[in-house]
């Protein structure tokens, strides 16, 4: 069997998987993904999930990079200024803040 | 991070502790305001009205929370009240950057693994500029949802509140942001950026 055939065959089989009982989508699991994440679904719904999980790696990765994502974006929380790509703080600025409130 | 410059509640300001002040929160106060606003000159605004509304507001702070916290609050109040002054830019389609599923509902993204955590890689430049313009190039009204909640750490309920969005409205756009991120930084670092 080539990879082509391969490839099919293991699409039409996680369709079919999927439409199981107790079981759920890829597109499913997508619109469950950040409740999964806040720990907001029922217990049902989380195990349906982790299920789902367990059988499909596109949806472990797709999951993994989906937690990537929103941990890189978070760290830029702890990026200094200067790193990010402006330059230093204008010591102008700091002047112009102190002359303006000098006097409250 | 310094004390107030205040001793007590309507004391008067001393110039050396302004000065200090000043520059002990200079830094994180622009990076906030930068992260809003995408703009230095911008960003340089918000934090000077920032500043003038914590120094006017001090007396205000109940010592509850954390000084930082309530300045971070602040900090996002005035650049988000001026960005609703700034015009709109060039932006991505956030459309073609959502997962795709074939009728089925399979997943059609190809599969990825990752190595290294996120903080060792923000540690290389090229890096935080990679993720900065990836999230940059979102439209507006999905950057700002994933600014809020994602960076700077608000819950839904107060990024809500900021943009005038009900709860469920955030957290659709907030989704549809991760995910078209998502599908932007993996395409970076297929291509070896990250």
């Amino acid at each position: 069997m080539n990879d082509k055939s391969h490839r099919t065959l293991r699409k039409k089989a996680r369709s079919v998987m999927f439409r199981m009982p107790l079981m759920m989508s890829c597109s499913d699991l997508e619109l469950k993904i950040d409740d999964y994440l806040a720990a907001d679904l029922s217990w049902q719904e989380r195990m349906k999930f982790e299920l789902h999980l367990k059988v499909c790696r596109e949806c472990r990765a797709y999951l993994a990079a989906y937690n990537r994502t929103i941990a890189l974006t978070g760290a830029l929380f702890d990026v200094p200024y200067e790193q990010l790509g402006m330059g230093q703080v204008s010591q102008s600025l700091v002047q112009e803040i102190l002359d303006k409130n000098a006097r409250k | 991070m310094t004390e107030l410059p205040h001793s007590e509640r309507d004391s008067a300001v001393l110039p050396e502790d302004l000065a200090g002040f000043v520059q002990a929160n200079l830094g994180w106060m622009m990076g906030v305001a930068l992260r809003i606003l995408m703009e230095k000159g911008h960003a340089e605004d918000a934090v000077q009205m920032a500043f003038s509304r914590i120094l006017d507001k001090a007396g205000d702070f109940d010592g509850r929370g954390s000084l930082k916290g309530w300045m971070h609050r602040i900090v996002i109040n005035e650049a988000l009240m001026l960005r609703r002054k700034i015009n709109s830019r060039r932006e991505l389609d956030i459309d073609a950057l959502q997962p795709q599923f074939d009728g089925g509902g399979c997943r059609l993204d190809p599969a990825l693994t990752d190595q290294v955590t996120p903080e060792q890689l923000l540690e290389s430049a090229q890096t935080v500029q990679a993720v900065t313009m990836a999230i940059r190039s979102l439209p507006e009204d999905y950057r700002i949802v994933v600014c809020l909640r994602d960076i700077e750490g608000l819950s839904t309920r107060e990024v809500s509140d900021h943009l005038g969005l009900s709860e469920t409205n955030v957290k659709v756009r907030l989704h549809r942001a991760r995910a078209a991120l998502r599908t932007l930084l993996e395409e970076l670092r297929l291509e070896g950026q990250l």
